[in-house]
């Protein structure tokens, strides 16, 4: 039974190994995208090399909107890597097979966005050089605390994710890429960890694999759980909410399940894989997509329909500020644009092909990247007291130009991960799809063995 | 009123003998002098100890030899940490504000700012003009930080660098904090500023010793708040907001004693009394912060609400 | 004169009739009160005084007198203006003080009847006609003496003063304070007391004053009319206070507290779930380097 392959003929494992590692030796263009990104994340640099000597003075934050940009993209940076859980574990242990050859491209993401979601609250620290106060006096009552932890808990998880699948392709890697630079041979070498296809080391990786996937559940609730605490467990308006842990998760696997959306179509036409992932995996993913949003979109209507039907004294405030307020462009934006019409759109088949996929895919996470800025900031511009006696920049808040070019080198810098992830790597696993199209390992020991 | 010794003081006097007691008070002298401003005389009495910079109690900067510090009263840095995070114990530090009294003199802003080398925009005590809708009428309302019972901002701050002593003061280390400003967000009262850049007067207080209890000198990239005037308590005397009120707003002392005194009049009445004869109440009590600083009702007005010369609040909400 | 600056006199002239006019229509002031007499004449200590009272009841709003400070926007007048001294009688202030109006809070109970007449010679030294008529009061020289009674808990003070052949003689009618001290100010306990004819004045200490940790209280005594009697305090220990328990909040585990303080639920679950989660890392890890030997 193979539904990879429902349009294609049989693949042999020759043809398996060559397209997947094609890519890999292919340079075209990929020094000019990577130097595009190192100008992008240099700019950031520059920028946050001034903010160090000047302070965050250099942002737009003030002392009533003291979080800004950097906290809205940290929250969208977590809920992007929480993809990674999605696929590889909750779908991969209910045994849904559609996912093989995307499952290390949610991977990939979860790595390279959970990293930079660390880094990112570093920019946003007034005295980063006394991070490691963190270690010496850490409190274990405060929510910045548990996210510490499971940030990097959620890190080491994602490498071994990422890491594990990759084994059984080394040996793949190996024989294909014998014409290649010597640094990249020893890295096969090394993470092969001695694999050589035997049954018992298969019998190992999968149920290594299977352990992972059921820690990393709890693990990434976890971390956007308590990524959401750090609003929920302050009594603000608009914040104090007991639903803002659920909301935050389906939130974050829209977000995550378009970023996947948009990389399954670049990845798949630029190293060009149509035969491996195919309009019937856009379709796939399209019904997902759909599913989380509803779910999310169950979650936005507790959350502003609650408030807004008593609207309490400061709630009414913020409730209004978004629905017909100041906020109102951005809030029904980003409402309506990022999932209201994805929802009604994607219901149809037509919009689930490849192409339609990418304009909905990047609809969504642009609007759910505003969507965190709309969850931070109006809340701040309300305080329950008045904001008076200050200067005029105190009263409202948009982000400037360092704190636009600091969050644009964490964007690069995750899409530089990724690149560099696709880059070294296949972007799917070998055995996998090569299992999929029912070849047995006996006869892919005997491929790896020929010369 | 006339109790300004500091305990540390008394209990030197008792085990000195009558040499000791003659080079203390001749130390004592030369601390007096400097804290005049004369720093040239001290110098005959400076070994080649560390020279450090301080603060004296008039708040001037002055450069003493270490080993002299205690001597002329004054604490170095790491002494000033450990007793500024213990506080002083059996106190409880409450304030009474008396809203009807109010009429936005911003003497306590200004005497605040002024002791806690604040910039103008920052306030550790700010009198906002508040307005309770419907047809009630506008007030003048000074708000310092809360001192909370079940603060949200200590809970939230992840390296203790702000805190809760046994008095009741919520303070800030500003040379342990890491500037992520999660007690700013947790604070419902927006009690907490930042130091976004430089400091006032940076180079002033470039090396002096940094006081717990004053938050001076300030940093850059930390939070900072109002203290309670924790380094005037100390020395037994009012905070300074309180002491700079022309008009009688404000009453402070200590729960235990159930006693708080007027910064203006010095008469010192119950303080429960005081509370429950004005049907005294907290700020957002629903929230349920258990603040130590009390309000009582804008009653028996002494002056008629106007700002900017107006009778009426013309930007009634800040959106 | 130009005819800009005739202008201006004019409608300052056109503001200052309106002015007073209103001032004058908002006091509604019976003639008796107007020629309401003081008891007393003025003497340098009574003006004194009513200078103190004025410095901490009045001038925030009323400014110095004569200096042009007062907030006029509030309707506080200028009270040492020549206009104000000759358009106002000291019984008219008087009414005023006791009264209030709009703005002007009343002092009929914050001030005594003597005390407010203080606060008029003090206004009223302004006017160049005024004169110091009075004759000072001979200070009376006096000491106290405490004495406690247990069981009542009850404070006694004798009052005493010299005779002209220098005898001690029971001092009466003098009123006499009672104050505990604490932390930033004396409070006073109950109401004023004058001494009767032994030259005793008593109060009763209340229950539930908090004391220290002992108990302990400490008690002042003094004359009320310090220009009278001269600045006499006597201070007694008491041990009738409630006793202070010192409870440091700090001590509890609480979210709030500090580090060390960490509530012991939150401990566990932390230490437990990480140590956990980083164990099963741990193995998988080990089990991956392993792979080699399979």
């Amino acid at each position: 039974m193979s539904e990879v392959n429902k349009e294609g003929t049989k693949k042999t494992i020759g043809t398996i190994v060559s397209d997947l590692t094609r890519p890999i030796k292919n340079h075209k263009g990929f020094t000019i995208w990577i130097l595009f990104l190192l100008t992008v994340m240099g700019v950031g640099m520059m920028a946050y090399v001034d903010q160090l000597a000047n302070g965050l003075g250099v942002t737009a934050m003030r002392d009533y909107i003291s979080w800004g940009l950097y906290i809205s993209s940290f929250i969208f940076f977590i809920a992007t890597a929480l993809v990674g859980m999605l696929i590889s574990a909750v779908l991969g242990l209910i045994g849904i097979k559609w996912i093989t050859p995307i499952a290390r491209i949610a991977e990939m993401i979860a790595l390279g966005f959970a990293m930079w979601a660390g880094l990112i609250i570093i920019f946003d620290m007034g005295r980063p050089d006394r991070a490691l106060n963190l270690f010496i006096h850490g409190r274990l009552q405060s929510p910045i605390l548990w996210d510490v932890t499971v940030v990097t808990t959620y890190i080491a998880i994602s490498v071994l994710l990422y890491l594990l699948p990759l084994i059984p392709d080394m040996p793949f890697l190996k024989k294909a890429m014998t014409d290649q630079a010597k640094w990249k041979q020893k890295i096969y070498k090394i993470l092969s960890f001695g694999f050589e296809g035997r049954p018992e080391q298969y019998k190992s990786i999968k149920k290594l694999i299977r352990i992972l996937a059921i820690l990393i559940i709890p693990v990434a609730l976890a971390i956007h759980t308590v990524t959401s605490w750090l609003f929920a467990m302050t009594p603000r308006i608009g914040w104090d909410s007991t639903i803002f842990g659920p909301y935050y998760v389906t939130g974050a696997f829209v977000a995550g399940g378009a970023a996947v959306m948009i990389a399954m179509f670049v990845l798949s036409r630029n190293y060009n894989l149509k035969d491996y992932i195919t309009d019937f995996h856009f379709d796939k993913m399209g019904k997902l997509l759909v599913l989380l949003m509803l779910v999310y979109f169950y979650f936005n209507i507790n959350e502003y329909i609650v408030p807004g039907y008593k609207m309490k004294a400061g709630d009414d405030h913020h409730i209004l500020g978004l629905f017909t307020g100041h906020y109102a462009k951005m809030f029904w934006t980003v409402q309506l644009g990022g999932m209201i019409i994805p929802i009604i759109l994607l219901l149809f088949r037509r919009m689930r092909k490849p192409l339609p996929s990418l304009f909905i895919g990047i609809a969504v996470i642009i609007g759910a990247f505003f969507k965190r800025y709309i969850i931070t900031i109006p809340t701040l511009v309300h305080p329950h007291l008045p904001i008076q006696n200050v200067p005029e920049e105190f009263h409202s808040y948009w982000p400037n130009a360092w704190e636009w070019a600091i969050t644009m080198m964490a964007i690069a810098g995750a899409v530089l991960i990724i690149t560099i992830l696709a880059k070294l790597f296949p972007i799917m696993p070998i055995w996998e799809v090569a299992h999929e199209e029912g070849i047995t390992n006996e006869e892919m020991n005997k491929y790896v063995k020929e010369s | 009123m006339k109790e300004k010794k500091n305990p540390e003081k008394k209990s030197e006097k008792k085990s000195t003998s009558r040499r000791d007691f003659l080079k203390k008070g001749l130390l004592a002298g030369a601390g007096t002098v400097l804290a005049g401003g004369v720093v040239g005389s001290f110098n005959a009495f400076a070994q080649n100890g560390e020279k450090i910079k301080v603060l004296g109690s008039d708040g001037k900067v002055m450069t003493v030899d270490k080993s002299h510090l205690q001597e002329i009263g004054l604490k170095t840095e790491e002494e000033m940490q450990v007793a500024g995070r213990e506080g002083i114990p059996g106190k409880k530090w409450v304030m009474v504000i008396d809203l009807g009294k109010c009429k936005n003199a911003r003497l306590c802003m200004a005497s605040c700012q002024h002791a806690h080398e604040l910039k103008p925009e920052q306030h550790h005590i700010n009198v906002l003009r508040m307005d309770r809708g419907g047809d009630t009428s506008p007030f003048f309302m000074p708000k310092p930080c809360q001192h909370c019972d079940n603060p949200p901002c200590t809970k939230v701050c992840p390296v203790d660098a702000t805190f809760k002593r046994q008095d009741g003061i919520v303070l800030i280390d500003n040379e342990r904090c890491i500037g992520c400003r999660f007690c700013i967000a947790a604070c419902p009262y927006s009690a907490r500023i930042f130091n976004w850049s430089d400091p006032k007067d940076k180079e002033k207080y470039e090396d002096v010793e940094y006081n717990i209890e004053l938050n001076v000198p300030q940093k850059k990239g930390t939070v900072s708040k109002c203290l309670f005037s924790a380094d005037r308590l100390r020395e037994g005397k009012l905070p300074y907001c309180v002491s700079a009120c022309p008009n009688g707003v404000y009453w402070f002392g200590d729960a235990n004693e159930d006693a708080v005194t007027n910064g203006t009049t010095k008469e010192t009445v119950p303080f429960k009394k005081l509370l429950k004869d004005n049907a005294a109440y907290t700020l957002l009590p629903e929230l349920g912060t258990k603040p130590s600083v009390y309000y009582l009702p804008e009653k028996d007005r002494l002056f008629p609400f106007e700002y900017e010369g107006k009778s009426d609040m013309e930007d009634k909400n800040h959106s | 004169m130009t005819y800009l600056n005739k202008i201006k006199i004019f409608v300052l002239v056109f503001m200052f009739i309106l002015f007073t006019s209103s001032i004058n229509a908002q006091w509604n002031i019976p003639a008796d009160a107007k020629n309401k007499k003081p008891p007393i004449d003025p003497t340098h200590t009574l003006v004194k005084t009513g200078k103190d009272l004025y410095k901490s009841n009045c001038a925030s709003c009323h400014g110095t007198p004569g200096q042009g400070n007062n907030i006029a926007a509030i309707g506080a007048t200028d009270l040492g203006t020549a206009d104000y001294q000759h358009s106002h009688s000291s019984g008219q202030t008087f009414f005023q003080v006791e009264q209030g109006n709009g703005g002007m809070p009343s002092f009929r109970e914050k001030f005594s009847s003597d005390e407010k007449w203080c606060l008029i010679f003090y206004i009223k030294s302004f006017d160049k006609d005024f004169e110091i008529s009075g004759e000072e009061l001979k200070e009376q020289k006096a000491d106290l003496r405490l004495s406690l009674v247990e069981k009542i808990r009850t404070v006694k003070a004798y009052a005493t003063t010299k005779d002209k052949s220098g005898k001690e003689i029971p001092l009466e009618g003098a009123e006499v304070q009672f104050f505990i001290k604490r932390m930033f100010g004396n409070m006073q306990i109950g109401e004023l007391v004058p001494t009767d004819n032994k030259g005793m004045a008593s109060i009763k200490i209340p229950e539930n004053i908090p004391g220290d940790e002992e108990g302990k209280l400490n008690l002042l005594v003094k004359f009320k009319d310090t220009d009278t009697y001269g600045k006499v305090i006597k201070s007694k220990t008491i041990k009738w206070g409630s006793k202070l328990k010192i409870v440091n909040i700090t001590d509890k585990r609480e979210m709030w507290g500090s580090l060390h303080r960490v509530p012991l639920w939150v401990l566990f679950s932390y230490f437990g779930m990480t140590i956990g989660v980083w164990l099963v890392i741990g193995y998988v890890v080990f089990q991956i380097i392993r792979l080699k030997k399979l």
